[in-house]
């Protein structure tokens, strides 16, 4: 359910640690303070320059603090159909591996969406940190168990573990696990890929925030010439499975021995951030050589993206009527080449497409998020965030028999636009409020003919409760 | 019928060397009435008797039959096109094609996809806008995949 993955994924964007390179306003208390004392080049004589809540590790010389976060759902999507993709390699008298075919169709959820449905999701997290003759050295651990209760296909309800994108528990469980010393960091962290956050509903935009098993480095540069701003460059070997987009049919990923390369740079002033990143991913394919022995081929796909946040006082625009109230506007795109991952959509492509000659045809896509945040009072902020994808899935021309040409170009787009609103009733515990709406259209190409085009569009509405500290 | 009467006495004919029981030849009818039409063919390592029957601006079927008996009739009424090609290899392989001019399609009203196991192989059919494509698949061959949108 579209609703509940969104809203799981949301506290661990919120309350991880940020990565080195981040500028943004969310990065705890935590590692600013730790920022200032690294930059200032003394020790921490005391745990509470860290922030609250830290306290002496013995006599290891560390400061540790331990936190969590829960959060329980109701939420209900009206999807009552989708479209929904069928990747199928035809029969074909001059490739024994087929010839590659992707169909869409309308497809009935009802019985999964009938009912509303509850879930949670409880974090805990703890990080110790110390300074050394070789800068900060942090440790951070974020566990996480996070389900729902949903209706299957058979409209029984089950609970389905939402730790990982993959539905694995374990892998999901450690959602992040890291250590950091000056600027390198390794273990499980935030992709140096995505943007500081998916836009500022709680429930993700079209925009990837993926944490992955990782080796970056950071060199980060303040107080650039005397301001109070900050540039920053990183660059990331990261786990490639974590972003494979295949079907096993149309794209079937082999072993990939290269990790994904993946590089950001970025620019912070008090009210700005800039980012932009790029990533390439290694491409080898084993449908058709599983199938039919069929050429091994190998390729890189590759993604960029770029972003921007402004944070501003409405009163330094509008004068003192504006009153007391805070806005920040985030802006963010990212296209794709046979790396569809990056781009933090629905499945609906394969990173590429294999033919019957093995040859690997990548697919290509954008995503693009706008949200703009409003905050009221001190305790209470409302979201609204659009966002839009598309994606164009093709195959070479190939034979289905001697005179027989087939191919496709499947395209898909759409569209999301929520809106939310959020009150801090008491320090650390947040009731909340969302609703979505999603449109969606497929079209299609097939031996140069069109098909039907096919779209679907539905609202979904979520409420929240937050405790954490 | 006649050619049922036929086949049966080939097979009788030729038991000698071919182990099949005509009784358990498969057989089915395709029908496809779309502006352009693709039908492919190939169950496998059964016996089976299948009928292709296409009218559209243009029509193209493959039928690849790998059993110890094979029959494959094609019937193709088109505006512009058709193309047809029938491999067999079997013990008795029988293919007869019929193509006719002058003739058009009706484009499919919605997307539609429908996959279903039959008594000859697994079945999936694609049925939209002026587009339909059809094909039969044995067990060795079946090759799909579903993915979308998660709920």
């Amino acid at each position: 359910m579209r609703g509940a993955r969104a809203l799981l994924g949301a506290i661990g964007a919120i309350c991880a640690i940020a990565p080195a390179a981040s500028f943004a306003a969310d990065t705890p208390a935590a590692a600013k303070k730790a920022a200032a004392t690294q930059k200032e080049s003394k020790p921490a004589s005391e745990c509470s320059d860290y922030g609250t809540g830290f306290f002496k590790l013995g006599d290891s010389g560390f400061c540790g603090r331990a936190g969590y976060d829960v959060m329980g759902f109701a939420a209900k999507d009206f999807a009552s159909h989708d479209i929904g993709l069928v990747g199928q390699r035809l029969p074909s008298s001059v490739y024994a591996a087929g010839v590659p075919i992707l169909y869409y169709y309308d497809k009935n959820f009802s019985k999964q969406t009938r009912d509303p449905y509850p879930g949670v999701d409880a974090q805990v997290n703890f990080v110790a940190m110390r300074q050394t003759d070789y800068g900060l050295l942090i440790g951070y651990v974020n566990l996480r168990a996070a389900g729902q209760l949903q209706d299957d296909e058979s409209g029984d309800m089950r609970y389905v573990a939402n730790n990982a994108v993959n539905g694995s528990v374990l892998q999901g469980l450690v959602d992040q696990a890291w250590v950091r010393l000056d600027g390198l960091e390794v273990g499980v962290q935030p992709s140096m890929f995505g943007f500081a956050r998916w836009g500022y509903s709680i429930s993700p935009g079209y925009s990837s925030l993926v944490n992955t098993p990782a080796v970056s480095y950071t060199y980060r540069v303040d107080n650039v010439a005397g301001s109070n701003n900050s540039v920053s460059a990183s660059i990331a070997l990261e786990d490639p499975s974590r972003r494979d987009m295949g079907d096993g049919v149309l794209a079937d990923y082999g072993e990939t021995y290269r990790p994904d390369v993946v590089a950001q740079a970025r620019f912070g002033t008090p009210n700005l951030l800039l980012h932009v990143g790029g990533a390439l991913h290694e491409i080898h394919d084993v449908a058709a050589w599983d199938c039919c022995y069929s050429p091994d081929h190998t390729l890189w796909g590759a993604a960029a993206t770029a972003g921007g946040e402004y944070r501003f006082k409405w009163s330094n625009v509008f004068g003192p009527a504006a009153g007391d109230t805070y806005g920040r506007l985030l802006l963010q795109v990212a296209a794709a080449r046979g790396a569809i991952g990056y781009l933090g959509i629905p499945f609906f492509a394969t990173d590429y497409v294999v033919g019957g000659d093995g040859d690997l045809k990548e697919t290509t896509g954008y995503s693009a998020v706008a949200s703009y945040e409003h905050l009221w009072t001190p305790t209470v902020k409302s979201s609204i965030t659009y966002s839009i994808f598309g994606t164009s899935e093709a195959s070479d021309m190939e034979l289905l028999g001697p005179n027989e040409p087939m191919w496709f170009d499947v395209k898909v787009r759409g569209a999301l636009l929520q809106g939310g609103i959020e009150d801090m009733i008491q320090p650390g515990l947040v009731l909340g409020a969302e609703a979505g709406y999603t449109w969606t259209t497929a079209t299609g190409n097939y031996a140069g003919a069109s098909s039907a085009p096919l779209s679907v569009s539905f609202p979904d509405v979520a409420a929240y409760v937050r405790k954490f500290f | 019928m006649l050619r049922k009467l036929i086949l049966v006495g080939l097979v009788a004919g030729a038991s000698g060397a071919a182990s099949a029981d005509p009784l358990q030849i498969q057989s089915t009818t395709l029908t496809q009435t779309n502006v352009h039409n693709y039908a492919l063919i190939a169950p496998g390592s059964v016996s089976t008797e299948i009928t292709v029957d296409q009218t559209g601006a243009d029509n193209n079927t493959v039928v690849d039959q790998s059993g110890d008996i094979n029959v494959a009739e094609v019937n193709q009424r088109a505006k512009s096109g058709n193309t047809s090609d029938v491999n067999q290899d079997g013990v008795i392989n029988i293919a007869a094609v019929t193509q006719q001019y002058n003739f058009g399609g009706i484009p499919g009203a919605t997307p539609g996809y429908t996959g279903q196991q039959t008594n000859v192989g697994f079945l999936s059919e694609f049925n939209s806008g002026g587009v339909s494509i059809l094909a039969l698949t044995g067990p060795g061959n079946t090759l799909i995949s579903s993915f979308g949108r998660t709920h």
